[in-house]
């Protein structure tokens, strides 16, 4: 299990565009398994939408990224930034809504020397509620 | 409004196109996160930016009847390593549509470039919305005058 600390030690982002709170299962070149907490204090509920908290489909598959580039650096990839590339496939198909806990699950499909490519789910008590295939580039340590 | 990310429309014509602009300036919350050291624009910004562009052309194409929501994204191909400080044109193009949803695609520039694009996007439709209340948001956030908007559409 990585805890907090863990991902703050391992990922190079922070508040308020850290989206994994925690990763309980890790396979290293493989698969991962985070978990994301929703809540109502989250900046971004404030405004989409102002009556109607609905966390933006573009963050639940920006925490499948960041899982993916712990899953990344955990493999021994050197480097310390992961970068979106390209989104080929994503799908939304419930609404994730506050106290809702995201279950991030990723898994590695190819491998070409710093570009990864991921198929990525996030489920909501067992139920997939987005989908998505996207590629990350790892950036190698820069000031 | 937090999560808003364009600032003006520039153009926009029914059932067919609409055009913004979106500013990055390094006093955006998301850069403190995005990251600590190094601000870059998170690629998903570009995708909201012209997924929120796209949802505003549905929605007044319709009249303000309806709203929508983005429901799938295919090549969607995002720059690496864009910093604060730049101005970029986002556009928007509806391809199709039917009764229950809308396909369309969006292209965002900098200085004449393409810098991010997504080929294919749905957005299903939503009824239940209130019109008067998507009126007056869309103004607001758009830079237009409610009085002009209200006369173009239907009400």
């Amino acid at each position: 299990m990585i805890d907090i600390s863990g991902i703050l030690k391992t990922l190079p982002h922070r508040y308020p565009f850290l989206m994994v709170d925690r990763v309980d299962e890790l396979i290293e070149d493989d698969s991962a398994r985070g978990i994301k907490n929703v809540t109502m204090n989250e900046q971004f509920f404030q405004g989409h939408f102002p009556d109607n908290p609905v966390m933006p489909g573009v963050l639940i598959i920006e925490a499948l990224a960041q899982v993916s580039g712990i899953l990344a650096f955990k493999s021994g990839v050197k480097g310390n930034t992961v970068y979106f590339m390209s989104i080929e496939k994503a799908k939304f198909r419930k609404p994730v809504v506050p106290g809702n806990t995201l279950v991030l699950d990723v898994k590695v499909t190819q491998k070409r020397g710093k570009v990864w490519r991921f198929t990525g789910k996030a489920s909501v008590d067992g139920v997939v509620v987005s989908e998505a295939e996207f590629t990350a580039m790892v950036i190698e340590k820069e000031s | 409004m937090r999560f808003l990310y364009y600032d003006r429309v520039l153009n926009i014509e029914k059932g067919k196109e609409i055009t913004g602009v979106k500013t990055f300036s390094l006093s955006e919350e998301f850069f403190r996160g995005h990251f600590s050291k190094r601000a870059v624009i998170p690629g998903v910004i570009f995708v909201e930016a012209m997924a929120q562009l796209l949802g505003w052309l549905i929605i007044y194409s319709n009249d303000f009847n309806l709203s929508a929501i983005m429901t799938i994204v295919e090549g969607a191909k995002l720059p690496v390593n864009v910093r604060p400080g730049i101005s970029v044109v986002i556009r928007g193009t509806i391809v199709s549509g039917s009764k229950n949803d809308t396909m369309g695609h969006a292209q965002v520039f900098h200085e004449g470039n393409e810098i991010a694009r997504i080929d294919r996007i749905l957005f299903s439709h939503f009824h239940k919305t209130d019109k008067d209340e998507l009126i007056k948001r869309f103004c607001y956030y758009s830079g237009f005058n409610t009085d002009e908007i209200k006369k173009m559409s239907v009400i």
